[in-house]
């Protein structure tokens, strides 16, 4: 409690703030609290976190792009402070990638739920991963479709009734760190809302990772996933994490299966480097753009290209079935065909 | 798989208490040299929805839950013990109502 200025006397700690506020209120619009997650819901920790890391990671906020989908987790775009999309059911990914392509300097973030990346949008995590994509990808998993009424999500542990599956779910629940990591992820990772701290250092290892990120992140669902299968509140799904959750950095996500009970495997489970999308379309564009200032010299008047072409014409009559196409490869601006076209240029230049 | 991590990096930890596996918690090298934190926390009660969070997982106890309701009707947390706060920011951290935060305490350079 401060000692100066006890505002209500007895009870301690509960005057209100001086003018600074609470640290995380310059990055989240004030305007729209308080939010609409329940009590006991692990979202506003995420966002916590989230929001921590970006201020200790110091990242301009201008450069900073927060992408979310439908459900309860696709709020938190709005809940923040930094330029945000509120995207159609599933489609968070494909509007990040537009995004990083049209200007790869922007670090893309998807803040999405379970439901909205792994069912309506599984196919774009798993290309998004394989492309590996300069983009940071945060599930939280609840389990369950939260806000649209608590059906049955792929995540929704065997056996767990949901509002779609009343005597229980017969599907066995995706491993989300497993899927992501056989895509071709760079850096894979999963806590749960109380490993905060871990939480705020891997979301800062993914700013400054360069390709696909996926950190999923177990959070309780108090209203539709806990209370329907009488699991009591978000403090005990809480209780069950500090019990239950094994620490195991490089583990094999293979092994990191999630049921409604038993361990839950959580730590950095992959970090590798591997060439990104954006790389590789740059450095094509690149070559095409360097391809074609080449063919604009050649067709200068007083260029070297009618010489060129008198030199290459008889050898392409020479042989035509060893080289079929070097007309074509010229014009698309292959790499070999520029060698080709460089030799006989040598060969005109003046005695 | 190849996970990028050598093999002996991996590391196991349940959430059992300090009492019940004293041998994983050590002794830190410079115990009695550094000086301890004293943090003072700080509540914005009519953000608090109840969860209890934060007086279950501090790890010094310092909050306990008010009799008091807020104005949306929730018992929000006070601090009971301010002297044993250590500045962990686990409170800050975990709070999902962005209702409770902490400051270094004056006399240790906090404003």
């Amino acid at each position: 409690m401060n000692p100066e200025t006890p505002k209500k006397g007895t009870d301690g700690g509960d005057e209100l703030p001086g003018s600074d506020g609470h640290p995380m209120d310059r990055i989240l619009r004030m305007d729209r609290m308080p939010h609409i997650w329940c009590p006991g819901c692990g979202l506003g920790t995420t966002v916590s976190c989230f929001a921590l890391a970006v201020n200790e990671c110091g990242i301009d906020y201008d450069k900073l792009c927060v992408v979310s989908g439908i459900g309860c987790t696709g709020r938190a775009a709005g809940y923040l402070r930094l330029d945000g999309y509120h995207t159609t059911h599933g489609r968070a990914i494909p509007f990040a990638t537009g995004l990083h392509l049209a200007n790869p300097d922007l670090k893309v973030v998807v803040i999405s739920g379970d439901g909205d990346l792994s069912a309506i949008g599984g196919n774009h995590l798993i290309h998004a991963a394989r492309r590996n994509l300069n983009l940071v990808v945060i599930c939280v998993n609840n389990f369950i479709y939260g806000m649209t009424g608590g059906q049955v999500a792929p995540t929704t542990p065997e056996g767990m009734k949901a509002t779609t599956s009343p005597f229980g779910c017969l599907e066995h629940p995706f491993n989300l760190p497993y899927l992501a990591s056989s895509s071709g992820a760079t850096l894979v990772a999963r806590w749960t809302t109380l490993d905060v701290r871990q939480m705020v250092n891997t979301f800062k290892k993914a700013f400054m990772k360069k390709g696909f990120s996926f950190i999923e992140v177990i959070s309780p669902c108090p209203e539709l996933y806990m209370r329907r299968n009488k699991l009591g509140d978000g403090l005990a799904m809480m209780k069950r994490f500090q019990s239950d959750r094994l620490v195991k950095h490089g583990a094999d996500p293979k092994e990191a299966d999630l049921g409604a009970t038993g361990k839950i495997l959580v730590g950095e489970f992959v970090n590798l480097d591997r060439s990104t999308y954006a790389d590789a379309y740059f450095r094509m564009v690149s070559q095409l753009a360097e391809a074609k200032s080449v063919r604009k010299e050649e067709a200068k008047p007083g260029g070297k290209s009618p010489a060129q072409a008198g030199a290459k014409a008889p050898e392409a009559v020479g042989e035509p079935k060893a080289k079929p196409r070097p007309a074509e490869g010229d014009r698309e601006g292959r790499g070999p065909e520029k060698k080709a076209a460089g030799t006989p240029a040598v060969a005109t230049s003046p005695p | 798989m190849d996970s990028g991590y050598p093999e002996k990096l991996t590391m196991q930890m349940d959430g059992t208490p300090q009492a019940e596996s004293p041998q994983f918690w050590r002794k830190p090298i410079d115990e009695g040299k550094a000086p301890k934190l004293v943090g003072v926390v700080l509540m914005i009660p009519e953000r608090c929805k109840g969860c209890g969070w934060c007086v279950e997982f501090c790890p010094r106890k310092v909050l306990v839950i008010s009799e008091r309701f807020n104005i949306k009707g929730y018992h929000y947390p006070r601090v009971a013990k301010p002297e044993e706060c250590v500045d962990c920011r686990l409170c800050e951290r975990l709070c999902p109502e962005f209702a409770i935060y902490l400051k270094r305490s004056p006399a240790q350079g906090g404003s």
